[in-house]
Parts: structure tokens; sequence; C-alpha cells
């Protein structure tokens, strides 16, 4: 039963991806002008022996289906075309930035879990006190404030007016980069065994994770409240209770611990949002990751890397929602036999 | 309540241990390091490339001018007065045609090989043979020829009073011909097609220059590391970096912060707003740059702005007084043409003046009596120190009183300008900055042979005369009168509208020192200390 | 089902909530969130009327202005009055996001009735297509297109309507998944019902509670999504009184903060208003609703 359910889940992950490729292609395909302008620069266009050689490599002299096959052969060699920007593979592009936003997201994550589950727990405590309606407050404006501007305002008021938070960048600007050992700046500072570079990996950390996190912190904040509520309600928290346990005992571990898996699946979803959320985020911050990546190549028309980032994105929620899938099979039985 | 009281205790270690990582950096940093680096905020997404035979944009210069030396150059104070560079002496011939410079011995490139008059000549020769942008420099030269290595000696086609100026611009920079040529560069006559060592020289230098370009990637920062082998004074940095910060309010916080030492983009409105201190210091001058608009002549892009008329009416229909005054708080002059103000031919007296009925009647002249639809393209980042989004819509405004409908096409600065130098545009909002300081390249540049024209289409063999006669004339007097005549035969043709000669405001930290605004450059690195 | 959860992904508003009590209480959610929407409707409506100045009358004289008599909110980099820009802003959005959505949730749901009423192959394949644009990130997929199709409102438009309507078929396909094997459904096909008319009058009526309320809550991220392109540069062009260019002019010269702040509030205040009528409706037209 269950390698069937994880068997099915795999080929639908596939053809999934199969279809994400097959959109960034069509997408290619809708550029009103040059088709080569999608893989090449506009100086590199009128050099007839680069021309042709890119047309053999993309097949764009053969008919649609046959360019796509091209396509698709590409991109699984990991050929996603050269940047006109960085002139460097849109792979190897990737390979640079997609760790910034990756450590962004999970600090965002971390911020929003730190304060989203105590904020949740408080309100469903209190419910329709105060304390309930001040959370609700803070999740609702979190949700309707545009993100950009939140991270205006933010960066303006702590860096520059309070001067609490550190500059724009991952770094002072004239510190430079640990050797790369995994593109996480804060594993890579202590690999190399800087405390200062940490620190200030750190702290650059804090306000970017702080704007990225307001908005998925108010979504946890809200679950937690609400499982927990549905919980402190069930008949064996009120056999707990009956049986003479102390309220924090009742509360923090008997209920809080069946609450908690709905927030976890929760959390696995937002992972998308924070994507979306790291695009705007990192332009306000000029953080070096792929949302910025996306942003400078959509504004600078540069195909390739527009389209790299977009499948890549892609990529990495179908994986995500996969393994979230996964482990939720692994370890609800009810889920496999559906 | 238990539960509360944890959770409240939860919330609170959490806050505080932000707040403690937060305010407790920012403590004493690697403080020799620091000091030793200069930092530069800087809009740096005007870049196309740093070869320095190609370099045709702003930062590119400042980037080349710190790695390739030229034969002479020109500083502060006197930025018309020649000095010696790489050249220790030159002699001109009496006819002056043939220029002689002896290169001072013992200079020796970042690769270690030494400079030699061959590197002199494949440098020129292969900024004149890849027929780039400033390859125009190098038209008035008819030979070039190594005497010994250590002397060359220049021919050209006719005396030329400007020549000298242009062999201290930056695109006149002496690289190292035997590594360009192994990266695959040539300075054969057939240079364009078969260079292929620009892709090499946009990430790393190969000059001798106070400085060496040692990392750039767009859009971030481009590093410049202090040349242990240089010939001449040691620079007090180690290490400049030019920090891409697209907003104005950025760099000034990043200066106020101590987080930048000197923030290039800054514009009469972020001005106004600071105060002057310990913090921040600001300095300012009129410089010799341009915010221009460039227009069409060709009737393929515009059937209308092919009309001379036409092009006239747009430039009545420009409320010039309320863009100085408006638009750059009066931090701004207005030449009446490309030439600015404080070079030769600069002038001030014939500028057109609004008129619009003038322009409306010119436009029913052409037959267009309700008026005519063209498209304005500019880019979105500053145009050295004048907003563009303002400054467009402003035009945009001026231009429907007199019957004209422009839409507004605004785009990324490299799209834009790619674009532009395509000849793809009706209207284009620029700006342009010093080749060299002298009326020449100016009227080459926008009149004659040089790369605007080529944009707008424009060609007027009067003009290419009149360029000609004053590149040969040796009386400042008769020249300034050719180059009046050249304005004239401007306001009629109008292939550009010049707009205004902005203000330069350079914000500093005050600890910096011995920075001086350089009209072509920006500013010689090498110079600064703190 | 391809994912255990069937909300893909996650608003604010549409995780369970308990009863709001007993019937008698008031709405609160629905009653602010009509106010502050039907404010700024109002706004949009009659923006010409109400605004002390034309959005695009430019005073280079008067360039960013604090805020004061003349102008309630200053002026902004080309010395146009940010109050009277910030009302036409609304001209410019509200409608834009409501059209979006609409045609979103109308297709959508088709898409997703459709597949959920028919069920086996068609129900595969179109869940599959719904799976695969779900999987980007709006925002990036919206660029994409924008960047290929070229800037300007109209692209903006469809990018969202492409990014936006996959969710309601996920919707609309478990809300007819579960109606259809309600008795009055098996008794209406078994009487020989043709499948459309069982469709219209029987399952549709009882599914679109959910829809209304997504789709309101969808207007108020669709509003957020094109002031967030607009902000990258890929949506409204100048001189348009777009909220979010507006916050983009306004952020290189913050200390001038009036120009990008407003514009802020305003979004900020219209996507409260739509999370409010949303949560209302959810309220309103199933008190009792749990999980979905």
């Amino acid at each position: 039963m269950l390698l069937t359910y994880l068997g099915r889940r795999m080929v639908l992950a596939v053809v999934a991806l199969f279809g994400v490729v097959l959109t960034a292609f069509l997408v290619a395909h809708s550029v009103p002008a040059d088709p080569l302008a999608t893989v090449l620069s506009e100086q590199a266009t009128k050099d007839p022996s680069i021309r042709a050689a890119y047309v053999k490599r993309w097949g764009l002299d053969r008919t649609l289906p046959e360019q796509f096959g091209a396509y698709l052969a590409n991109v699984l060699r990991g050929d996603l075309g050269e940047s006109f920007t960085t002139r460097r593979p849109v792979l190897q592009d990737l390979k640079q930035f997609l760790p910034a936003t990756v450590e962004l997201s999970l600090a965002a994550l971390a911020v929003a879990v730190c304060f989203g589950v105590p904020l949740g727990v408080w309100a469903a405590v209190h419910h329709n006190r105060l304390p309930d309606h001040a959370a609700r407050a803070v999740s609702l404006v979190g949700a309707a404030s545009p993100i950009f501007w939140t991270g205006l305002i933010a960066l303006y008021v702590f860096y520059y007016l309070l001067e609490w938070a550190p500059g724009p960048g991952r770094l002072d600007s004239h510190q430079t980069m640990p050797p790369r050992v995994t593109g996480f700046l804060l594993v890579d500072s202590l690999a190399a065994g800087n405390l200062e570079l940490f620190a200030s990996a750190l702290r650059h950390l804090i306000l970017p994770a702080l704007v990225l996190g307001w908005f998925i912190l108010g979504i946890i904040a809200r679950t937690t409240r609400s499982s927990l509520l549905e919980v402190l309600a069930t008949d064996y928290v009120r056999t707990a209770r009956a049986k003479g346990l102390g309220e924090g005992l009742v509360v923090g571990f008997h209920a809080l611990r069946n609450a908690l898996i709905p927030v976890v699946t929760i959390i696995g979803l937002t992972f998308a949002g924070l994507l979306s959320g790291a695009v705007l985020t990192e332009t306000v911050f000029a953080w070096p990751g792929i949302g910025r990546y996306a942003v400078t190549a959509s504004t600078r028309l540069d195909y390739p890397a527009i389209l790299g980032v977009t499948m890549l994105t892609a990529v990495i929620y179908i994986t995500v929602n996969l393994i979230v899938d996964l482990l939720y099979g692994v370890l609800d039985p009810r889920i496999r036999v559906r | 309540m238990l539960v509360t009281r944890n959770v409240m205790r939860f919330l609170a270690v959490s806050t505080l241990g932000l707040a403690v990582v937060l305010l407790a950096g920012g403590g004493p940093v690697q403080a020799q390091s620091r000091q030793e680096t200069l930092i530069i905020a800087r809009n740096i997404d005007d870049y196309v490339t740093n070869d320095v035979h190609r370099t045709y944009e702003y930062t590119s210069q400042i980037l080349d001018t710190a790695a390739y030396d030229t034969l002479v150059t020109v500083d502060a104070p006197d930025f018309t007065k020649i000095q010696p560079r790489l050249a220790a002496s030159w002699t001109v011939s009496p006819d002056g045609t043939t220029y002689t410079f002896k290169i001072r011995p013992g200079v020796k490139f970042t690769s270690g090989n030494p400079l030699t008059a061959n590197d002199v000549r494949f440098s020129l020769r292969r900024l004149k043979n890849l027929k780039d942008n400033p390859s125009f420099f190098m038209d008035p030269v008819k030979d070039i020829q190594v005497v010994d290595d250590l002397t060359i000696r220049i021919v050209l086609n006719a005396p030329d009073a400007s020549f000298l100026a242009a062999l201290a611009a930056v695109p006149c920079g002496v690289a190292d011909s035997k590594v360009v040529m192994a990266k695959g560069g040539t300075d054969a006559d057939d240079a364009k097609d078969k260079d292929k060592a620009t892709e090499w020289l946009n990430n790393q230098s190969e000059g001798s220059g106070p400085y060496k370009l040692v990392s750039f990637t767009k859009n971030v920062e481009a590093v410049l590391e202090r040349n242990a082998g240089y010939w001449g004074k040691k620079p007090y940095f180690a290490k400049v970096i030019f920090k891409h910060v697209p907003t104005g309010t950025t760099q000034r916080e990043m200066v106020e912060r101590g987080d930048a030492d000197v923030a290039h983009d800054f514009d009469v409105d972020i001005v106004a707003k600071i105060t002057q201190g310990p913090k921040i210091k600001i300095l300012e001058g009129l410089s010799m740059n341009q915010v221009y608009v460039g227009v069409t002549n060709s009737a393929e892009m515009s059937k209308e702005l092919a009309d001379k008329r036409v092009r006239q009416a747009v430039a009545y229909a420009i409320d010039y007084d309320g863009i100085i005054k408006g638009i750059v708080r009066g931090a701004g002059e207005r030449p009446s043409t490309m030439i600015p103000l404080g070079i030769l031919g600069g002038d001030k007296s014939l500028a057109r003046k609004r008129d619009v009925a003038k322009a409306k009647q010119l436009l029913t002249e052409a037959g267009y009596p309700n008026g005519v639809e063209l498209k304005l393209t500019y880019w979105t980042a500053p145009l050295l120190g004048v907003a563009s989004e303002p400054l467009a819509a402003k035009l945009q405004a001026d231009l429907a009183q007199a019957g004209i409908k422009v839409t507004l096409d605004p785009k990324e600065r490299s799209v834009a300008i790619a674009e532009y130098r395509a000849g793809k545009i009706q209207l284009m909002l620029a700006s342009w900055s010093p080749d060299y300081l002298d009326p020449d390249p100016y009227a080459d540049a926008f009149y004659g042979a040089g790369p605007v024209p080529k944009r707008v289409k424009y060609s007027n063999p009067k003009v290419n005369d009149i360029i000609a006669t004053a590149k040969k004339e040796q009386d400042p007097k008769k020249r300034e009168a050719l180059y009046m005549e050249m304005n004239k035969i401007a306001l009629e043709d109008v292939p550009e509208i010049m707009l205004v000669q902005p203000k330069n405001f350079v914000g500093l930290n005050p600890a910096i020192k011995g920075y001086a605004i350089h009209p072509i450059w920006w500013v010689t690195v090498a110079n600064l200390s703190r | 089902m391809p994912t255990a959860q069937p909300i893909a992904r996650p608003s604010v508003l549409t995780v369970p909530r308990e009863a709001t009590g007993s019937p008698g209480r008031a709405n609160i959610a629905l009653i602010v969130g009509v106010v502050v929407v039907g404010a700024w409707v109002f706004v949009a409506a009659f923006a010409p009327w109400l605004a002390p100045h034309s959005p695009t009358d430019l005073d280079v004289m008067n360039r960013l202005e604090s805020p004061g008599s003349t102008h309630l909110f200053g002026t902004d980099e080309a010395g146009r009055d940010n109050f009277s820009r910030v009302l036409y802003g609304a001209r410019i959005t509200v409608p834009l996001a409501f059209t979006v959505i609409l045609l979103a949730s109308l297709f959508g749901a088709g898409v997703g009735a459709v597949a959920g009423y028919v069920g086996g192959r068609v129900d595969e394949v179109l869940m599959r297509v719904v799976d695969i644009v779900l999987a980007f990130p709006p925002i990036v997929l919206a660029m994409a297109i924008t960047a290929a199709l070229g800037a300007g409102l109209r692209n903006a438009m469809l990018a969202i309507l492409l990014v936006s309507w996959p969710e309601f078929s996920r919707l609309m396909r478990g809300q007819v998944l579960a109606i259809k094997e309600n008795d009055y459904v098996i008794a209406a096909r078994a009487l020989g019902a043709p499948g459309f008319r069982v469709v219209l009058t029987h399952i549709l009526p009882n599914a679109f509670p959910p829809i209304v309320v997504k789709g309101s809550l969808d207007v108020g991220n669709a509003i957020i999504f094109t002031a967030a392109l607009s902000f990258i540069g890929l949506g409204a062009v100048p001189p348009a009184p777009e909220w979010g260019a507006m916050i983009a002019a306004g952020q290189s010269k913050f200390e001038y903060w009036w120009v990008a702040t407003f514009p802020g509030l305003a979004i900020l205040s219209i996507v409260l208003g739509f999370n409010f009528l949303g949560d209302g409706l959810q309220d309103w037209l199933n008190p009792r609703l749990r999980r979905d």
C-alpha cells in the first residue's frame, strides 16, 4: 500500500516536472521577437558563427515539437542557456545564488515559527479576549501589507533612523565572503572559524528575515490557534483535565503535540509563499539570491535567466511537496488508502 | 497561568536574543582593513564593457583610468593642462603633425612584462581598429612608429589642436600587448571581427596603473586592488570597492552610517535633505556632463521626425526654464548645443527659448495641424545626477501643450542603452559625459563622425566640413568662431536637444582627503586617502 | 488527490475557524469588509470628482512638497498631487483586480467543476495541468510572462490571470466531489436529469460559497500582485498613478517619505477590507464551516 502510494506520488511529480519544462518552453516562444533573443544577447545574434551554433543546439530551424525535444534534452543535461547579464551558464548562476535565498527563507521560517507558534498558543489560551484580537490584528496586517513596502519602511526605520540593523547585503560592504562550502554564510563562516563574519551574517539576516517572515508568522499563528482550540475541546483533553493534570501540562504537552500536526503541514506549504516573498524582499534588501536574480533578469529581458529561475523554483516546489507528501504518507496511514 | 508564563518567557527570550545579536554587532570591525578600503556607493548598471579600448560608459572609465596608464593625463586643479603620465616628455614638430614621446623607463604591467613602445603602438592601433565607440579618437592618426623601446612617434594627417587632450582620454590606455594577444586580442586591421580578448578584459585588467581590476560582478560590485609593482606614488587605499547601490537614499544612508565612504549619485533632492557634518560632507561643482534628448532624423523610425520642422517644433515646445528651475532646482546650466559651458565653443547666447505657438505653427507647416504622436525612451536609473522619471514626465507634459502626444517608454538601463545604440528610438532622453576636454570630441560625437549621429541617423556635410577645419585650426579665436557656426546649424537641424548641464554632487565621509571631482572620470582614486 | 491537503496555498483566512457564536451576534468582519471595500469602490468610481487635482498635472516648482493644506499627501517627484494620485490609483487597481479574479474564478471553477463531475481521465488530465501551474511561485511565473510579452497593465493582468485560475479549480473540484455524493444529486441523476442540468441546478448553488470567499480574498492578493509587478517595473507605465509604481518611485528618495508611504497604506487598507470581507462572507455563507 505504502509503495503504491509512494510510487504514484513520484510519477505525478515527474509528470509535473515535465509540464514545468513545457510551460517554460511555451513562455519562451511567446516572445514576439527574434527567437534567438531567448538564448543569446543582442551582440551575439549578429555573429553568424555563434548564431549557427545556437540554432543547432536549440533546434531552432526545426519544427516546434522537435524544438521542444531539443530544449528538454538540453535542460536534462543541465544546459539552460547562457545568461546575457552574467555571460555564464544559467545553471552556474542559479547554483551561486540559490543558497542565499534558501538561507533567507529558512531564517524567515525560523522567525515565523519562533514567534508565530507562541503567539498562536497565547491567542488560543486567551481566545476571544485581548491577546486573541491583538494576534489576529498582527496576522491580518501582515497578510495585507505589500512585502516590498514593509521592507522599505523597515529598512528606513531600523537601518537609517534607529541605526539598529546593518545595511543592505549579506555582509558589511568591506567584508569578503568566506570560502564557499555550502553557500550558506552562517555555515561557511563557522567552517572557516571566522566568528566575526558569522556575527555579521547573522545580523544582516535579521531584518530581511523578519520582513519576509511576518507574512508567514500570521498564518502560523492562526493555524496554531485554531488547531489548538479544536484539540482543547476534544475528549482526551477533557479527560486529562478531569484526571487532575496541571493546565500547563495539558496544554503545553498533550494538546500542543497534536495541534502541531497541521502546523507542520502549513509550514511545508508556505515554503512556496516564501519563495515568492523572497523575490521582493531580496530586491529591497539587495540580497544576492535567486529572487533578485529573477527581478534583474526580467527587467533586462535576460530570457535564459528568467526561464531558468522559473523552472528552478517550480522544481524546488514540486520536490518540497513530494517530500511533505511522502512524509505524510508515512506518518498518517489514512492517506495511503485514498 | 503556567502556559501563558511559559509562552511569554519564550517570546521574551526570542526577542531578547534577536536584539542582542542585532545591537551587539557593529563593534570594533576589522579596523585596519576597513581603514584601507575605500567603498564607493554608486549605480554601476551602466556597464557594457571594461575593455579599455572599447570603454564608453561612466563606471568603466573610473575603473580603467585606475588600471591603465595613458601617455599623458589631466587632473586637478587645472583640467586643461596636459600632464605627463607614461610619457616623461614629448616634442611636437613645427608643422604640428608629428608627436614624439619619451616613455619613462622601468614601467611594468601587472603581469610582470615591461611596458615598451610596442605596447603603446599595439594599444592605440587596437583602439582604432576595433571600430567601437571610442575609435574615433584615433581618426587624426596617420601612422604610429616605434623608434626604440622607449620612444614612440605618432604622425597625424593634419595638425590637431586637441590631440594631446585625446591621448589623455581613458580609451587611449596602454594594455599589455603580450597578454592581450595571448587572450585572443589583436590590433590588426580586421580587429573588429577577429579580436576575442574583450571577455577576459571585462573581468580583469592588464595594465600598468596604480590599481588592478581584480573582479567585476555585473550589478553587484567592482573591486580594484593596489598594483604592487606600480611605478608611481603608492596610493593610500589597498582596495577600492565600487558597490552597486541604485538609489540615492541608500547611498546616503550608507555614507552616513559608515558603510560606504563616497556616494556618487546624489541629486538636488537628496542634497536638499542632508545636513552636512561629521557624518557626511557634500562636494559640488558644475559638471561637464549633459542631459539631452536624442531626436531621430530617420524616416524609418519616425516619419514625422524626419522632417526638420517637426524636430524644431519639439525643441520649441520644451519648457527649459522649468526644467532648470524646477527639476534641478537651479543646480545646472543650459548651453545652447551639446558643447558644454567651460569648453571652447560652449555658449548660452544662442539657446533656444520656449515658444509653444511657434511649435504649433511649425507642425502645421509640416502638415500636422492636429499634432503628432511620438515615443520617448529613457532609462530608469538617474541621469548623471538628474532623476529621469520626473524629467520625462515634464517633457511629456510640455510637448502635450504643443499638440505632441508623447508615450513614455522607460526601460532598464542596459536595455535602453542597447536600443539607443542600435538607433531604435524616436526620442531618447539620455546623458553624456566628456570624452576629453576639447570641443572636437563633442562636435564629432554629436554632429560629425562619432557615435550619436549614427544612432539618430544624422549627417550634414556642411557640419562635417566645419568640424574638419576646426580640428586643424590653431588660433583659438578662429576655432571658436567655427564652432559657433556649427552651433547655429545644429540648432537648425536638431539632431539632439540640450536640456541641462547639471551640477555634480558627491557625498563624502569627511575623513576622506584629496577628493577632487574629475570632469571626465569622476575621480582619480589613486589620489585619495583617509 | 495528489496531496493530503486540498488547499495548496494557504491564505490567512481559509484556515479553520470556530463558529463566531450565536446567530444573533453581528458579523463584524462582514460589516467592516463591506464598508471598506465599498468606500474604495466609491473612490474608484468617483475619483475625478473627489480628487482636488489631476493625477498627471505636474508642477516642477513644487516637487516633493511635504503634506500640507494644498496637497494633503504632499507632492511627488514631478510635483503631482499625491492625494489625487492615490485616489486615481483606485481607478486602475480596483477594476483590474476585480476583472482578473472574476475571469480566473469563472474559468477555474469551470475547469474544476468539469473535472469533479466527469471524473476519470478528464479529471486526471485537468488536475495535472492545475498541478503544473501551481508548481510555479506565482510572482516568478508572472514575471516571466510579462517579460516575454512586454510591460504594461494588460500583460500584467494576463499574467495574474494565468497564475490565479488553478486554485479555483482545485477548490471547485473538491466541492463538486463532495456534493455529488449527496442523496438529492443521486436522486436527480436517477430520475434522468442531464448532466449539465444536475451541475447547474443542484451542485453549483451549493458549491459556490467557498469560491466567493476565496474570490474576495484573491482580489486583495491580485491588488498586491499588480502593485508588486509595477514596483519591479513590469506593470504600469508612467505616468499612470498605479500604487506599486508610486511606491517604486518613492523608494529612491525615502527622505520624502510621503511619496511611497501613502500608496502603501492605500494597498494595506483595501486589502484588509477584502480580507475582512472574505472572512465575513465565510461566516455568513457557512457558519458551521470547519475544515474544507
